[in-house]
């Protein structure tokens, strides 16, 4: 026992004032994740702290015990003397084994004990709950002082195994269905792992002791090994060889995994949830009680796909609609899918009933017609032909009259403005120009028989041929060249969409608006104002364009909402200094969407 | 204790194919200075690891004060006082600590006696082992392993890697511990000069086996050469009890060694033969 005890005392004076500061982190970080839990609004038990604790540091503890208290001996030249003293083998590993075992298990269990306390103060905890998170918790760290323990004594390889396995779990928890948290001894710090009051996981505990047990046996056998020869020869350091070996073998490994991964098949985008209304290829996902208006989106939007695909001679993918209530009536959202998903995935507050449906139906069919055409469509001088035949093909819609006239105000209907569909868009927002792009499209199948019409949109939205074809059909720019084979010259287009914005101009209000760039001080402020228009809500968009000036993605703007009236109140002060690019833009909540009044990119002076 | 203090029999270890012992016996006396002496992996660490219960050994046997090492190692291994080849001592311990570490291994353990040890050689009791030279390490592990007051020293090659004047203190250590306490010493060295100087009685090993185990001044007696152009053909033939060691030819002068079992020379006749000095008999014994 003395044995036992001197040794003990060595790897306290050894260590004990590494691994005191590595506890004394663990229980700033215990801390840190405590206050996080107990403050946060989604926090079910302030128990959760612990389980984050168990998840995340505890192995990070067990890591660097393993380093320290094992690798560390068995590395260096020291545990030869230690060898040479009159104590067993088995009693040198036996000691270390325990010492670490109880560190783990004190980390543990003070995180448990800490957070308990806590947590007693406003949840009604039992004795029974306490004990079975205490038993998962401890048999864990027994199953995890032992994974460390024998990686400590595999010597050089234990960093290639880490690796190893922290790739092999990687791929196994990303590109496989199989769920790590099932199994020994993961499972008893799973989802239930704080949450379980009443039942003991008998099988994981069972299961955990007994790979506890397996790699303590692993630890003992490489540690006492053809009497020690065993774990010295591992526990040099890695020839040269060795090193490109492990390095190579890591190289093949990840590019076997990415053919693996590659040669799988990806799932097919689902719905998860059961309230999902199904009709063809069409899925819409609603809240209880919703089911006959999605059964009803979902049927006219099949019935579209299937007449566009009629008309363009195109197969087209499954189309997914999530509701997203904060979106504005005429607000429609893409969410990008894999690139090899043929479906696509939009959202829209489509139980509102003041959802504009034709829109959400033209922007899903638009959608889809991009995907079949893998991107060929939504290309800038095609892209009205894809806007204009999805709005055609669902059918008109009033709102889109009045955006196109309201914009009519502003821009004469020029061929220009549709091929420059990115500039119309930024200076007139998504809704407008869209509509702006039906109502050419609109003439243009007034002018054109119906054949002339689907064969000149069949050129236009195919998939993507050979390139050198592809390259010479942009230089000839191919709309045009469409529109002349089929006898309509631009101006004679222009003639046919003016006739038909003529008479909605009367429908449209006028309003203005402003923004400019004030100096307060020595601070620069952006400013905006809006005139002739009473009781609306106006939004001020902003946003820094960074070097190089691109064009805005949606994400990146700020958005400031107050009543029009009341907008020159507000003032971004401050954000934007002397030689920053930036984008600012006034919106207008007004013929079912926003109608972006005014938008400049302006240079802060 | 009067049967031998340390006793090999027919020892063998292999590793894989590799033979390192083969049937090596020897016996070690109470209170002599015994050498054990060989080429660099003639098997003498080996053996020493096997004595001190750190490697098993492969067949034959180990007895240490009358008794197996097999099955109670610890309790045996209380009673040697071992110094290593190379000395790994864990460098952030002070001699003071490494003591009182050691010492917890050994019921008998002296810390007094360990600290006055260090002190009569000169070593700083409150530095850290790791700052210490070779020298100081050697002494340091020589402290170590008499501070349990041990009936047998048991010593790895000690003085490798030390400079002359360091070595020939150790060496006076050894001899001067031995003469005043009566305690049994067991030296392996491949220096013959350093058997010389400290043993009693010696064994030379070889290829795992022991060659010669007896007194150093019995050695000198058993083996002679002769030297000339023109050997007798009795030295080419040898009488029984009497065989040729080497016969080599250098710088034209022909040099034929021999040994005899008894160191009876009487068969040769009145052939004038040399005395040789030790270490060219342990060279021609080796070589043989």
């Amino acid at each position: 026992m003395d044995r036992v005890l001197t040794l003990l005392e060595k790897e306290l004076w050894e260590h004990g004032l590494a691994l005191g500061a590595v506890l004394v982190f663990l229980g700033g970080i215990a801390g840190l994740l405590l206050l996080g839990t107990a403050v946060g609004p989604q926090t079910i038990t302030v128990l959760d702290a612990h389980a984050s604790f168990v998840r995340i540091f505890l192995p990070l503890f067990g890591l660097a015990l393993g380093h320290r208290l094992v690798a560390r001996e068995y590395g260096a030249p020291t545990h030869r003397f230690l060898a040479s003293l009159p104590i067993h083998r088995w009693e040198i590993l036996v000691t270390k084994y325990a010492l670490g075992l109880a560190l783990v298990g004190l980390a543990a269990g003070g995180s448990l004990v800490i957070t308990a306390a806590v947590a007693a103060i406003r949840e009604p905890l039992t004795g029974r709950w306490i004990s079975l998170v205490m038993l998962r918790t401890e048999v864990f760290a027994v199953a995890l002082w032992s994974f460390f323990f024998a990686m400590g004594l595999v010597g050089r390889w234990r960093f290639p195994i880490y690796l190893g396995l922290a790739i092999a779990l990687t791929f196994v928890g990303t590109s496989t269905d199989v769920a790590l948290r099932r199994f020994w001894p993961f499972a008893l710090v799973g989802d239930t792992f704080v949450l379980e009051r009443l039942t003991a996981p008998w099988g994981a505990l069972g299961g955990a002791t007994a790979i506890a047990l397996g790699l303590f046996a692993v630890g003992m056998l490489l540690g006492a090994g053809r009497e020690g020869r065993l774990q010295e020869a591992l526990s040099t350091r890695m020839t040269l060889r060795q090193k490109a070996g492990v390095a190579v073998g890591f190289a093949l490994a990840l590019v076997l995994l990415d053919v693996l991964d590659l040669e799988r098949p990806p799932d097919p985008f689902a719905f998860e949830s059961a309230t999902v209304a199904r009709q063809g290829r069409v899925s819409v996902l609603h809240e209880p009680g919703g089911e006959a208006r999605a059964t009803a989106l979902a049927a006219r939007l099949e019935e579209d796909l299937a007449r566009a695909e009629a008309w363009l001679d195109l197969p087209l993918g499954p189309v997914f609609v999530a509701p997203r209530l904060d979106l504005g009536p005429a607000e429609m959202e893409h969410e990008p899918l894999d690139e090899d998903e043929p479906a696509v995935l939009v959202r829209a507050a489509h139980p509102s009933p003041e959802l504009e449906e034709r829109s959400l139906r033209a922007f899903a069919l638009a959608r889809a017609i991009e995907k079949a055409t893998e991107g060929r469509a939504r290309h800038e001088p095609r892209r009205w032909v894809l806007v204009g035949l999805s709005h055609h093909l669902v059918g008109a819609d009033p709102a889109w009259s009045r955006r196109a006239a309201w914009l009519g105000r502003r821009r004469a209907p020029r061929y220009d403005t549709l091929r420059q569909r990115e500039r119309l868009e930024e200076r007139f927002g998504e809704n407008a120009a869209d509509a702006w792009a039906w109502l050419a499209f609109d003439a243009l199948a007034a002018e054109l028989p119906e054949d002339e019409l689907r064969s000149f949109t069949r050129e236009l939205l195919a998939p993507p041929g050979l390139v050198l074809l592809d390259v010479i059909a942009f230089r000839v720019s191919p709309v045009e060249a469409r529109l002349a084979d089929a006898g309509i010259d631009v101006a004679s287009l222009e003639a046919a969409w003016a006739a038909r914005l003529r008479p909605l101009r009367a429908e449209v209000t006028r309003a203005h608006a402003e923004v400019a760039i004030a100096q307060d001080g020595s601070l620069r402020g952006l400013r905006a104002a809006v005139t002739g228009v009473d009781g609306d809500t106006c939004a001020l968009l902003h946003a820094g364009l960074g070097p190089f000036d691109v064009p805005l993605e949606r994400e990146a703007w700020s958005r400031e909402e107050a009543p029009c009236e009341a907008l020159d109140a507000r003032v971004v002060l401050g954000r934007y200094g002397p030689g920053d690019r930036v984008f600012v833009a006034v919106e207008r909540a007004a013929l079912g969407g926003w109608l972006r009044l005014a938008a400049s990119r302006r240079t802060v002076r | 204790m009067t049967g031998p203090i340390l006793e090999m029999r027919s020892l063998e270890k292999r590793y894989g194919r590799v033979r390192a012992l083969e049937g090596l016996s020897l016996s070690v006396a109470p209170g002599e200075v015994y050498g054990f002496l060989g080429r660099n992996g003639a098997g003498k660490s080996t053996a020493i690891r096997i004595l001190m219960g750190i490697t098993r050994p492969s067949g034959g046997e180990v007895r240490l004060f009358g008794e197996s090492t097999r099955g109670a190692p610890v309790r045996l291994r209380q009673r040697i006082g071992y110094v290593a080849q190379e000395q790994a001592f864990y460098p952030w311990m002070s001699a003071r600590r490494l003591g009182r570490f050691v010492g917890g291994f050994y019921p008998t353990w002296d810390q007094a006696a360990f600290e006055q040890l260090c002190l009569e050689q000169g070593l700083p009791l409150d530095r850290a082992a790791g700052g210490f030279s070779g020298g100081m390490k050697m002494k340091l592990a020589l402290a170590l392993a008499l501070g349990h007051r041990p009936p047998l020293l048991v010593l790895d090659e000690p003085t490798a890697g030390l400079d002359p004047v360091a070595r020939r203190e150790l060496l006076e250590r050894v001899r001067e511990d031995a003469e005043r306490t009566g305690r049994t010493t067991f030296f392996s060295t491949h220096l013959i000069d350093e058997v010389e100087l400290v043993a009693d009685r010696v064994c030379i090993v070889d290829d795992g086996k022991a060659r010669y185990e007896g007194a150093i001044a019995d050695l000198s007696a058993r083996v002679r050469c002769w030297r000339g152009v023109e050997p007798p053909p009795i030295l080419l033939a040898p009488p029984p009890g009497i065989r040729v060691l080497g016969d080599r030819t250098f710088r034209g002068e022909r040099r034929i060694t021999l040994e005899a079992a008894d160191a009876d020379w009487s068969p040769l006749g009145g052939v004038a033969l040399e005395a040789m000095p030790l270490e060219e008999t342990f060279i021609e014994m080796v070589r043989s």
